[in-house]
């Protein structure tokens, strides 16, 4: 884009804009960030299902993410993401993440978009099998620094479920 | 790919116009550097202001803004439009655009397209508000004026819209000559103002 | 002096009848060239898609009634 603002009128603007902070623009980002239909017309409610779903959600990014070595900067960048949200999709188990941050999760873990996005809590989808397995994954995986086997074994059987289409 | 045209700052201490770039289309580097010099003085001098007792109303609205969260959030659409304004080696505005999916709502011209401004700030050090001496002048008429010029080059004919942050109202109403369309209920009640292109051209004049 | 123009590459378009008047009352009504009518149909087609993929809805909503309707998506 061209453009030339010559001194004249520069001058003249200064003298207009003295003791003017100029802004503008919405305080809530949530214009800007794709919204989630499915939080609209069916809310979620909290059902064992969908409370669980969560803390499942972020286990499996903490496992995916210490299975391929990662910090939690380089896996944000990585992924193109938020470092502060990625630490609360890890540490804070009720925390729903956007659905910019799942898709871009998804696509750089190659995982189903629409299964990351029923984990995380911002989609529902009726007659889930989702839920059982989340559950199941979740109690298998334990929190240390380097996979256990059956942490090894319990993520793989969760991403392979999560991979089919 | 980013474009980058030379323009001028009024650097206030001096009272003389210093050499500026417009960077029309910046890179994430560019907006993490932005966000990394502007955040600290920021946050420093917001809560200076706090401790002193200035009410909530006084201090900078977009206090919470994270910019590379914008960044991040539009730069793979091809409508979003993202402009910086560097001078002396670091971010003195910065002002993301839409230039697709927005009409006006001025009667005379309801529907015609335009380009809307979704953010506008200028770096914290050029805030009235919160320094007693800001660095620059002519940040928010530089990119007023980058707004109106894209909205020509996209066939607008220099229309443009936006929601003003209350502490810019004035200065949108009057300095500019924007049409007020009043408080719009579904973005925050903040007050919505358009240009018409007769109004983009007598700012530019 | 700006620097680092966007090059610009020109495609030649085939249309239906029907095709060209839409796009000849489109560039009445918003008073815009054919070729920025377009531009901004890339533009809107380009974020619809991104947003589906990511397993989003449109939607139009009655401004007065606010019914919902989706919009059969491609």
């Amino acid at each position: 884009m061209k453009m030339n603002l010559s001194k004249e009128w520069l001058l003249k603007r200064a003298a207009l804009d003295e003791k003017h902070d100029i802004s503008a623009g919405t305080i809530n980002l949530n214009k800007l960030r794709a919204s989630s239909p499915a939080k609209q017309l069916e809310p979620v409610h909290g059902s064992a299902e969908t409370e669980n779903s969560n803390p499942a959600f972020g286990k499996l990014v903490n496992l995916w993410r210490r299975k391929k070595g990662l910090r939690i900067d380089e896996l944000a960048e990585k992924a193109r993401i938020d470092v502060t949200e990625l630490f609360e999709i890890e540490r804070n188990l009720h925390y729903t993440p956007e659905p910019r941050t799942v898709y871009q999760l998804a696509k750089t873990f190659g995982l189903s978009q629409e299964k990351m996005l029923e984990l995380s809590g911002n989609l529902t989808v009726r007659d889930s099998s989702l839920g059982q397995e989340a559950v199941r994954f979740a109690a298998r995986s334990e929190s240390v620094e380097k996979l256990s086997k059956d942490e090894h074994r319990a993520l793989e059987e969760f991403v392979k479920f999560l991979s089919e289409k | 790919m980013s474009t980058v045209s030379p323009v001028h700052l009024l650097d206030r201490k001096s009272g003389i116009l210093v050499e500026a770039h417009l960077i029309d289309g910046l890179s994430r580097e560019d907006v993490e550097k932005a966000e990394a010099d502007w955040k600290p003085f920021l946050d420093e001098h917001v809560k200076r202001m706090e401790e002193a007792g200035v009410p909530k109303s006084k201090l900078p609205q977009h206090r919470h803004w994270n910019w590379r969260e914008k960044y991040d959030a539009t730069e793979e659409y091809l409508l979003y439009r993202m402009f910086g304004l560097e001078c002396q080696s670091q971010m003195q505005g910065l002002m993301l655009a839409l230039t697709a999916g927005k009409n006006s709502q001025i009667v005379a011209q309801r529907g015609k397209p335009l380009v809307y401004i979704h953010f506008l700030a200028a770096a914290p050090w050029n805030l009235a508000s919160i320094v007693s001496e800001p660095r620059f002048s002519l940040v928010g008429s530089v990119l007023v004026a980058a707004a109106i010029h894209l909205s020509m080059e996209e066939e607008f004919q220099g229309r443009i819209g936006l929601h003003s942050l209350p502490q810019a109202d004035n200065w949108y109403r009057k300095t500019c000559g924007m049409t007020d369309l009043g408080p719009d209920q579904t973005v925050e009640n903040l007050r919505y103002f358009e240009m018409t292109p007769e109004q983009a051209s007598e700012f530019l004049r | 002096m700006e620097t680092g123009t966007q090059s610009r590459k020109t495609m030649t378009l085939n249309l239906t009848e029907a095709e060209m008047k839409a796009l000849d009352d489109l560039s009445a009504i918003k008073d815009i060239s054919k070729t920025a009518v377009l531009r901004q149909a890339l533009r809107l087609y380009q974020m619809i898609e991104v947003r589906i993929s990511r397993g989003e809805k449109l939607f139009f909503e009655h401004d007065v009634t606010k019914e919902k309707a989706e919009l059969m998506m491609l």
